[in-house]
């Protein structure tokens, strides 16, 4: 048995041990806690069905079979949480409870992230575009859901619907900023970095350390600097330098992106394949030729994957920069954990997993179609 | 006419090439073998630029080549290498189109020409002109490569240890038909080998290296008859006597031979061999009989030994090397040669051979 069907068999135990926790929370209103619900008390049919499917992606998973059964259990998975969500109302009021919101257990949370992972591990290996369509559909055709109605963090969003679109903006924006500024520099250090092997260790050198910070120290580290820059030149603090807020995060999350980029660049150039330039050079091309159709063309596809490692990361970064006044989802994230309120902070943390994989798509998507043919490229 | 004249390249302490001075007429193949490090790969480097002579002065038909414009100079060279380097993101077609386009000829021409080397090499157009490098065996990589070495129809092509990456039977069939492209277009080649065997089967003329100079630049038949040092004579082998039997066809040593008609009748064999041959009206060889085991009234057909004249006849282009393992093989003092037809055309003997042989190597 491979490593990745280990990984789903690990995250098919955590489905059936998530089983045994709370699945749905009902809140009289948004202040108390709320009364916990294990599903086995709400549908023992849909908890046992639960079960059942958990044991058996674990089985199917086990044989030779490929990885096609274990995608259609995913699907199943994926519904019953859905359904789940749709029918607690009911159940509720079957009960006699009395709610005005509805907040998702550690059961249903522990459920989704192992489902979502499972997805997302099967995703590389089944080739089937209606696989992606149908787990898309029935998220969509889920929030069409009256059940949505209730759901806590549903209802966060539908207070803060305002805010929380300008959060989302300015998390692009920084992400957009930043990953941009990154991009252009770091190919810029990483062909640096390979035309003068002088500069090479100099440069990862900068480039790695930057890394070893930890994010929090960094943006911590560039406060004072800044702050010290605008109080010093009033000219700067006119173009909106200041030692908290958007410019402390961009360039602390540029230097964060710079080491993928950069890398990758360097890997790239470095890595094509020392017969085929000398080949081209004794072919009779010039400097420049052999630059543009040759080193350009093969190092493409491992620049534009270190940028969607630059993107992928930055989006979780970014949520780190709310705690220097740079706004983003991240502000949600810690207003949340401030207020002790989960479901505030899942409004900031489900729009930046989204985002995430998203972004990851999109570039898994976007690289063969802007790399050359005839060179092997990952998914 | 590509003439070195007191090359020397240094690189740094290291003396790769050591005063070498070297000519290589026109239309002739001229191979550079040694053993590693010797400076094959930088002699051959040199004459196209990609290393410049420490001193020492390289000229081609007369026009020294520092004079000349580098990449105009490389462009009208065919370089091919071991590793091959096709360019993985373009086609077998846009590979083989390199030095066109850089030259800028029209898409037309270029297209054609294109198809014209993917036949020369013996790869169908149509089936390989779309295909991405990563698709190709080694064997058809290289074919590719010398075809794209070809493109623009240089006088002189450079080869690096062209094919010492595939195996020795695809090594084998790429050596022959690259003779054979040779004879049609002859080209001025350097062709850098390890293989002594390659080497001997290709060149015109055999430049054995050692430690950045040359120690003998001969034929292949007389750097085998006439090893200049030791040296050259270990590295030519213990059978250089039967390599350089393989340098020289049947037809140059057979002698005319006549075969017994099938409807003679036995009493009437006057042959001075035991075994005569025997071939049918045509004059196709059928196979032979033995005198001594023919009864009186019967005729050579009824007395024949059967055999499959294109199995055990010697054909004239064949090498005398083949000949003599033949006899050896068969424990036979003599054997027909016949044409394509079947037809006994001579006879190649054990003596004749041991005679060319001992002349040649005493000469
Ligand atoms: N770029 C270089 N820098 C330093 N030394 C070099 C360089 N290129 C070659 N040499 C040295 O020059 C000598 C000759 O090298 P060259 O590559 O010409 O040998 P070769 O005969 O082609 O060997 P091989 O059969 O292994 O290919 C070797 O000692 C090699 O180490
Ligand atoms: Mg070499």
């Amino acid at each position: 048995m491979n490593r990745a069907n280990r990984v789903v068999q690990a995250l098919a135990g955590l489905g059936v041990v998530s089983l045994f926790f709370p699945s749905i929370v009902a809140k009289a209103n948004r202040v108390v806690s709320g009364d916990a619900f294990p599903l086995w008390d709400l549908s023992p049919l849909f908890a046992a069905l639960l079960l059942v499917a958990w044991v058996l992606l674990a089985v199917s998973v086990a044989g030779r079979t490929g990885p096609r059964v274990p995608a259609w259990i995913a699907i199943g998975l994926t519904l019953l949480h859905l359904l789940i969500i749709h029918m607690a109302p009911g159940w509720l009021d079957a009960l006699g409870v009395t709610y005005s919101r509805i907040s998702l257990g550690p059961h249903m949370w522990i459920g989704l992230f192992s489902v979502a992972f499972v997805l997302l591990d099967l995703q590389t290996r089944v080739r089937n575009r209606l696989f992606f369509l149908m787990v898309a559909a029935a998220i969509v055709t889920f929030a069409f859901s009256p059940a949505v109605q209730f759901l806590s963090t549903y209802l966060e969003f539908l207070g803060k619907r305002d805010r929380f679109l300008y959060e989302m903006g300015r998390h692009l924006m920084l992400l957009g900023w930043s990953v941009g500024t990154a991009t252009v520099v770091g190919v810029g250090i990483g062909i640096g970095a390979w035309r003068r092997p002088i500069l090479e260790s100099p440069l990862f050198a900068f480039v790695n350390g930057v890394q070893t910070i930890p994010s929090l120290a960094l943006f911590g580290l560039l406060i004072a600097p800044l702050a010290f820059l605008s109080m010093r030149f009033p000219v700067l603090r006119q173009w909106g330098l200041r030692g908290i807020g958007f410019t402390p995060a961009y360039i602390a999350l540029t230097l964060y992106a710079l080491l993928p980029i950069a890398r990758n660049t360097y890997l790239g150039f470095a890595g094509v394949d020392p017969a085929v330039a000398d080949a081209a050079r004794g072919m009779g091309m010039d400097t420049k030729a052999l630059f543009l159709q040759i080193y350009v063309p093969l190092a493409t596809p491992v620049v534009l994957t270190g940028i969607r490692v630059a993107v992928v990361q930055a989006v979780g970064n970014v949520v780190v920069a709310a705690l220097i006044g740079a706004g983003g989802l991240g502000s949600f994230v810690f207003q949340g954990l401030g207020q002790n309120a989960p479901d505030l902070i899942m409004l900031g943390v489900l729009p930046v997993l989204a985002m995430a994989i998203l972004l990851d798509r999109f570039f898994a998507v976007i690289i063969p179609l802007l790399s050359p043919k005839g060179i092997p490229v990952q998914p | 006419m590509i003439e070195l004249t007191n090359v020397r390249k240094e690189y740094g302490e290291t003396l790769a090439v050591e005063d070498l001075s070297l000519r290589i007429p026109t239309g002739t193949l001229c191979v550079l073998i040694g053993p590693s490090g010797c400076g094959k790969t930088t002699t051959l480097r040199m004459i196209n630029r990609l290393v410049e002579p420490t001193s020492g002065s390289i000229r081609l038909d007369g026009s020294p080549v520092e004079t000349r414009d580098v990449n105009e100079l490389r462009r009208n060279i065919g370089y091919v290498i071991q590793q091959v380097g096709l360019f993985p993101h373009m086609t077998v077609s846009q590979n083989v189109a390199t030095v066109p386009r850089l030259l800028k000829w029209d898409k037309k021409s270029t297209a054609a020409r294109v198809n014209e080397l993917l036949d020369l090499v013996g790869l169908d157009p149509g089936e390989y002109g779309e295909k991405y490098p990563s698709q190709l065996s080694g064997g058809e990589a290289q074919r590719i490569g010398v075809a794209r070495a070809l493109a623009a129809d240089p006088q002189i092509v450079l080869m690096d240890e062209p094919f010492g990456a595939v195996d020795p039977l695809t090594r084998d069939i790429l050596q022959s038909e690259f003779i054979k492209i040779q004879r049609k277009l002859k080209k001025t080649v350097v062709f850098v080998t390890h293989d002594i065997d390659e080497a001997i089967r290709m060149a015109d003329t055999v430049v054995v290296m050692q430690e950045g100079r040359i120690v003998q630049a001969d034929s292949p038949e007389d750097l085998l008859a006439r090893p200049a040092t030791s040296f050259v004579r270990d590295f030519v082998g213990a059978d250089r006597a039967l390599k350089r039997l393989a340098r020289f066809a049947v037809a140059d040593i057979m002698v005319p031979a006549e075969g017994l008609g099938v409807d003679l009748e036995a009493t009437e064999i006057a042959s001075e061999y035991r075994f005569p041959w025997v071939v049918d009206e045509d004059g196709r060889f059928v196979g032979w009989v033995d005198t001594d085991a023919v009864s009186a009234g019967t005729t050579v057909g009824e007395a024949l030994h059967r055999v499959v004249a294109a199995e055990f006849c010697l054909r004239e282009e064949g090498s005398v090397k083949d000949a003599l393992s033949r006899m050896i093989h068969e424990g036979v003092q003599s054997l027909p040669v016949a044409d394509g037809d079947g037809r006994l055309t001579g006879s190649v003997t054990l003596a004749a051979i041991q005679e060319f042989s001992t002349r040649g190597t005493a000469l």
